[in-house]
């Protein structure tokens, strides 16, 4: 921990420090920035929704070479299975891993326990030489002739001044909404996700899950989960515990009435679910938003004086098979602290130099795959993908695989059959695969 | 008036993740919290500081003890000190009290110190009164409330059951603080930052002058930490409304037995008057004469 | 006779404390095992009579300690009086509460005669090969130790009320009795107690009430609380409830009872409207007996109860205060049946009560 300059004027103030305002920090303070990360949590990561799928390790390595061999990681994914689900029956789709890219250093994903890994990114900004003030939350910018010019926090004495405010305070920023950047958002641009931690002892994760050693794996399930509320379900391995939730999208549990927690309780008593949680024990429950709607809910990145990176602006990638918001946020996050630094190299700190920020987010990938998968929110909330399929998916196979002495049928009848039964249209059907084909394929 | 402040850094038990296998903790998970009655105990100081007084924060610990000491420079301490011998990697409660005694001697005595009743790690609830026979003060344990009157504090005392005493104590004394209520002020930001600046005074044995000697005391082993399993409860009086055959049976099972469960449905006066005649059977009422 | 097994034990409005009778059983299970006796010693004012309640739990041998300035605790008052009678005892074992009287004194003679001490313990055995082993808790209960000490070695022991419970007593068991009167001077006692005073169920921590009525959702709204106030006042119980119930303001955010909030164990647990929901009923299991109301007769805490009742709880607690109500005013024309609450008041003259130097190197020697 490096104290900071007696004036209390710090060259730039991250709000934040989640894996946005981390990467900021460590990019600002390692070029030599006096640079304050404020965090409202007793710790970094302290009231982060733990338990995730980390799917930045190889940008990683560019920032921190070798991170995974310091970091609190769990485990290493290898396996990825997509599960559609009605109330009866499962039909996944099982991925697996031998292969270097995904087996090997720098890896392609891991399971992290937020809690730790946020506190030990954190860590890598104060050695880089960030000052680090947890426990303290920001009420607002400052601002003064249209130029933001510092922060207020919630302490006596609370002002704090700096060149730049980069606001890396997460979904629904209010710090966003607070410079004008951003509306409020609507409920069905929001999702709220509630998760558990399980602890379970790691033999018993190896054998449920086919795993050996570090070997993870990610399950996404679609479908009757959700309980006519639009949103899926995941469950994680860790090292010696689960991570699972329900993610739905905050309007329709308005529309439904559910109770976030009720619909958790379904999903982990389904039996596709239930016999993987045997045994395990709670460990932590927790909630939060995710701002679903990407590309079409962006908000402006700059202002006079501030910049937004991570879930506050919008960078959290919900495709319906899985959710990708870390590797953005640290992506957008070190795109700000660069942009911060040819500000003050520049010593201007109004909007049009930092509008070199958007520029930016290109070649950190940002931009590039939000554009690409522009379409896929809208498609993964839609009602048919929601409950008609996982439920005609899961009937078709149902009878498939179902011997009881009457005449076999073939696949194709089955399906027309399982389609004519739950109502669902021919031509609804191709729409929404010429859909899934644009949010996916092109 | 000098007031002195003994604080530990202690893991927040509700982060506490226990490995039921081994016992162990799970460091990384843990955050570590300045304790809650400590916390108290300072709070209390820096209320009773007047004009002239001051509030010295003491821990004894290593570097990474001193965000404690941190937090209570920015809450107002006026200074803090931290104590260490280098060759340990934990104390016992009778080493922490013996260096805190030391510490205090060398500094000049003060009036006052203040302890938590029992501290949320190891939590012997000891210290303060170790400390007492190192210094050869008077010391009172679990204190409520206080308050100075003259050369005395006047204390209330948290008993058992929430039964509680009023009492009183000379000065100098030490007092450990069971306040619940009561929690540390809210740091300022420029306090804080000064805080986060300020360099942490240091001692060690040398420092102090005590040799390693000066140290040892009766050695007892922690041989096994576990995850807790509940005791059996030897049960009280036996269920008077049961046949003499279920009592003895009650009594052998040593409260494992199912309790008797009953469920009754009638009108308001019914039940009223069945809930009445429950509570004088298990005698939380007394019997009509 | 090998070394006694030695409990000091402690006294509250006249009677023994059960954190006292506690000790005294699980001495007698250690004694047992070292085929020793258990000696208790117990100091105050006028309590010799207890000394049958002793035996009756497992005292073979009580001295009591005898004198007018014991009436109230002072730790200067306990140390001087019972230090000469538990130096002569030479036990193997000594017990005490781990009370707040208990953790003023008995640490400071641990140090003094360099015996071990271990506080918070739940457990107190001699191993089978000899060894003194204690259990304790630590880390706010969320561990356990085992601590072991070579063979022979003297140990003091604080154990955690509430723990083992109290066992029935066996009367007419017999005991041997002492009473000592100690030469004391109250003006050098710089500690002292002035008055004991029993609980105010408003503002008990739940985690030591004897008593609570607890509040869910059934209650309907604040003034469903206060209905339950008026009850709890009833049965001189704090009001407690669910976490919901807290979450809606309806209850102190720090008087709601389970897994995230108090865990209890109160004698009496009443609790209306509450549906007995795992994260609330793993708060309550220490509790030693349940009543419920509630209109649903699923509810999982009617099956928990020791007595559950079906009924709408806005209909049964207004006919429940009242009769209450009638019951007491009852009682307070018969003659009183508890015992004064108020211990007398020691009035030592207030200068002579200033600090009296004492000689640090004058430390007594080890027994
Ligand atoms: C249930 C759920 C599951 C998810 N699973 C995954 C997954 O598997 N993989 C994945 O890549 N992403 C996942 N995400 C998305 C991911 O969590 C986010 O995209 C990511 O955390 C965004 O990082 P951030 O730094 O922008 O914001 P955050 O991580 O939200 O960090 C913001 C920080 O700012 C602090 N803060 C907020 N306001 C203030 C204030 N006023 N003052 C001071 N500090 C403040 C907060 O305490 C916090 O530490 C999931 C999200 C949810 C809700
Ligand atoms: C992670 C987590 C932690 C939690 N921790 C806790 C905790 O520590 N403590 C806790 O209490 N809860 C906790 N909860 C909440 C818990 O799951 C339950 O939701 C809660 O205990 C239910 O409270 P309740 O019984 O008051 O309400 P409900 O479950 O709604 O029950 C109300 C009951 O009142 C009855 N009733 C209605 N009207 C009347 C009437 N007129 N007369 C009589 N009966 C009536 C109903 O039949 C019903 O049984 C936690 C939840 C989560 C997810
Ligand atoms: N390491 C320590 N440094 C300073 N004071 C301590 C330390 N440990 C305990 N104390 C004090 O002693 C009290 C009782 O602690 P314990 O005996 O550990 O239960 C605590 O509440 C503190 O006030």
């Amino acid at each position: 921990m490096r104290a900071p300059k007696p004036t209390d004027h710090f060259d730039v103030v991250v709000v934040g420090a989640g894996p946005a305002g981390s990467a900021a920090a460590i990019v600002a303070a390692r070029a030599g920035l006096n640079v304050l990360l404020i965090e409202r949590g007793e710790y970094p990561g302290a009231k982060n929704v733990s338990g995730a799928a980390f799917y930045g390790s190889a940008m990683l390595n560019k920032l921190i070479p070798g991170w995974w061999e310091q970091a609190p990681v769990e485990r290493y994914i290898c396996r990825r299975d997509v599960i559609l689900i009605s109330p009866t029956t499962a039909v996944s789709l099982d991925f697996r891993s031998a292969s270097p890219d995904y087996a090997a250093p720098p890896y392609n994903a891991f399971t992290i326990l937020r809690p730790k890994f946020d506190r030990w990114f954190a860590a890598q900004a104060e050695a880089a030489g960030a000052f680090l003030l947890t426990s303290t939350v920001v009420d607002g910018v400052i601002k003064e002739r249209g130029k933001v010019v510092g922060v207020k926090v919630r302490r006596d004495d609370g002002e704090i001044r700096a060149d730049l405010v980069i606001a890396c305070d997460g979904a629904n920023s209010f710090l966003a909404q607070q410079a004008g950047l951003q509306r409020r958002l609507e409920t069905h641009e929001l999702s709220l996700g509630v998760k558990e931690v399980l602890g379970l002892e790691e033999a018993a994760i190896r054998e449920r899950f086919n795993l050996s050693g570090n070997e993870g794996m990610v399950l996404e399930y679609v479908g009757a989960i959700t309980d006519k509320a639009r949103g899926g379900a995941f469950l994680y391995t860790n090292r010696n515990s689960l991570s699972l939730g329900v993610i739905a999208q905050v309007s329709s549990l308005v529309e439904t009435g559910k109770r976030p927690y009720e619909l958790l309780e379904l999903f982990k008593a389904h039996p596709a679910v239930a016999p993987l949680l045997r045994g395990a024990k709670l460990r932590e429950y927790s909630a939060h938003l995710i701002p679903e709607s990407g590309w079409e809910m962006m908000p402006k990145l700059v202002a006079s004086g501030m910049l937004v990176a991570g879930d506050a602006a919008g960078f959290c990638l919900a495709t319906g098979l899985y959710i990708e918001g870390i590797n953005y946020a640290m992506q957008s996050g070190m795109a700000a602290g660069e942009a911060a630094i040819e500000a003050h190299r520049v010593r201007d700190f109004t909007r049009h130099t930092l509008e070199r920020y958007t520029e930016l987010l290109w070649p950190y990938n940002v931009f590039t795959d939000f554009r690409a998968y522009r379409h896929a929110p809208h498609f993964v909330n839609g009602e048919r993908l929601q409950n008609l399929y996982p439920e005609m998916a899961a009937a078709s196979f149902e009878r498939l695989f179902r011997v009881d002495g009457n005449a076999k049928q073939k696949i194709l009848p089955l399906y027309l059959k399982a389609m004519r039964q739950s109502g669902a249209k021919p031509r609804h059907l191709i729409a929404d695969l010429l859909q899934a084909a644009r949010s996916y394929l092109w | 008036m000098r007031l002195a402040v003994c604080l530990s850094l202690v893991p927040d038990p509700a982060t506490i993740d226990v490995d039921p296998l081994t016992g162990e903790i799970d460091a990384d998970r843990t955050l570590y919290i300045m304790d809650p009655a400590d916390a108290a105990a300072l709070e209390l100081a820096l209320r009773l500081r007047g004009e002239g007084d001051t509030v010295i924060a003491l821990t004894v610990g290593p570097a990474a003890a001193e965000p404690v000491l941190r937090e209570a420079l920015a809450a107002g301490a006026d200074g803090a000190l931290r104590l260490w011998d280098e060759s340990r990697s934990a104390t016992k409660p009778a080493v922490t009290s013996l260096l805190l005694a030391t510490a205090l001697r060398n500094e000049g005595l003060p009036d006052l110190v203040f302890c938590g009743w029992r501290s949320l790690a190891r939590g012997s609830g000891k210290i303060p009164a170790l400390l007492g026979e190192y210094l050869d003060w008077p010391v009172v344990t679990d204190i409520a409330r206080l308050e100075i009157q003259a050369a005395r504090v006047h204390f209330h005392r948290r008993l058992a059951r929430g039964d509680r005493s009023e009492g009183e104590v000379t000065m100098p004394a030490v007092l450990a603080i069971a306040a619940d209520g009561v929690r540390l002020r809210y740091a300022s930001l420029p306090q804080l930052m000064q805080a986060c600046r300020t360099a942490i005074p240091m001692r060690d044995l040398p420092d102090l002058g005590l040799s390693p000697l000066d140290l040892s005391f009766p050695a007892s082993t922690v041989h096994a930490v576990t995850p807790p399993r509940p005791r059996p409860r030897t049960i009280f009086i036996p269920d008077s409304s049961l046949s003499p055959h279920e009592r003895i049976g009650q009594i052998l099972s040593a409260g494992a037995a199912p309790k008797s469960n009953t469920v009754l449905e009638g009108s308001p006066d019914e039940v009223a008057d069945a809930i009445i005649a429950f509570l004088q059977a298990r005698g939380f009422l007394e019997q009509p004469a | 006779m090998a070394a006694p097994v030695v409990v000091v034990a402690e006294t509250i409005y006249g009677g023994l404390t059960p954190a006292s009778l506690e000790c005294v059983e699980e001495a007698r299970d250690v004694a047992e095992s070292l085929a020793t006796a258990v000696h208790v010693i117990l100091p105050g004012h006028q309590t010799a009579a207890l000394a049958d309640e002793l035996a009756a739990h497992g005292a073979d041998r009580v001295t009591v300690i005898e004198h007018q300035a014991l009436a109230q605790f002072s730790a200067d008052g306990w140390l001087a009086a019972v230090a000469p009678v538990l130096k002569e005892t030479r036990a193997v074992f000594t017990l005490a509460p781990d009370s707040g009287y208990g953790r003023s004194w008995l640490p400071r003679l641990s140090a003094r005669w360099r015996i071990p001490l271990a506080s918070a313990c739940i457990r107190v055995k001699v191993t089978d090969e000899g060894y003194p082993e204690v259990f304790r808790v630590s880390h706010d209960g969320k561990l356990h130790e085992r601590q072991i000490w070579a063979r022979g070695t003297a140990v003091m022991v604080m154990l955690w009320p509430g723990v083992r419970g109290v066992g029935p007593a066996l009367p007419g068991r017999p005991a041997s009795v002492t009473v000592v009167e100690p030469e004391l001077d109250p003006a050098t006692f710089r500690d002292r107690t002035l008055r004991t005073v029993p609980p105010d169920p408003h503002d008990v921590d739940l985690t030591e009430a004897e008593r609570i009525v607890s509040g869910g959702l059934g209650v309907g709204g604040p003034e469903g609380m206060a209905l339950l106030q008026q009850l709890a006042d009833e049965l001189e119980a704090a009001l407690g409830g669910t976490r919901v119930v807290a979450d809606r303001g309806w209850l102190a955010a720090d008087r709601f009872i389970g897994t995230t909030g108090k865990i209890v164990a109160p004698k009496l647990y009443l609790a209306l409207g509450v549906s007995g929901a795992g994260q609330h009923v793993a708060g309550i299991t220490g509790s030693e007996t349940v009543i419920a109301v509630n209109t649903d007769r699923t509810a999982p805490l009617l099956k928990l109860a020791d007595l559950g009742v079906v009924g709408d709880l806005h209909a049964v607690v207004p006919v429940l205060i009242r009769k209450l109500r009638t019951l007491r005013q009852a009682a307070q024309a018969a003659p009183a049946v508890r015992p004064a609450l108020l211990d007398p008041v020691i009035r030592t003259p207030v200068a002579a009560a200033a600090g009296r130097p004492r000689d640090a190197s004058a430390r007594e020697a080890l027994p």
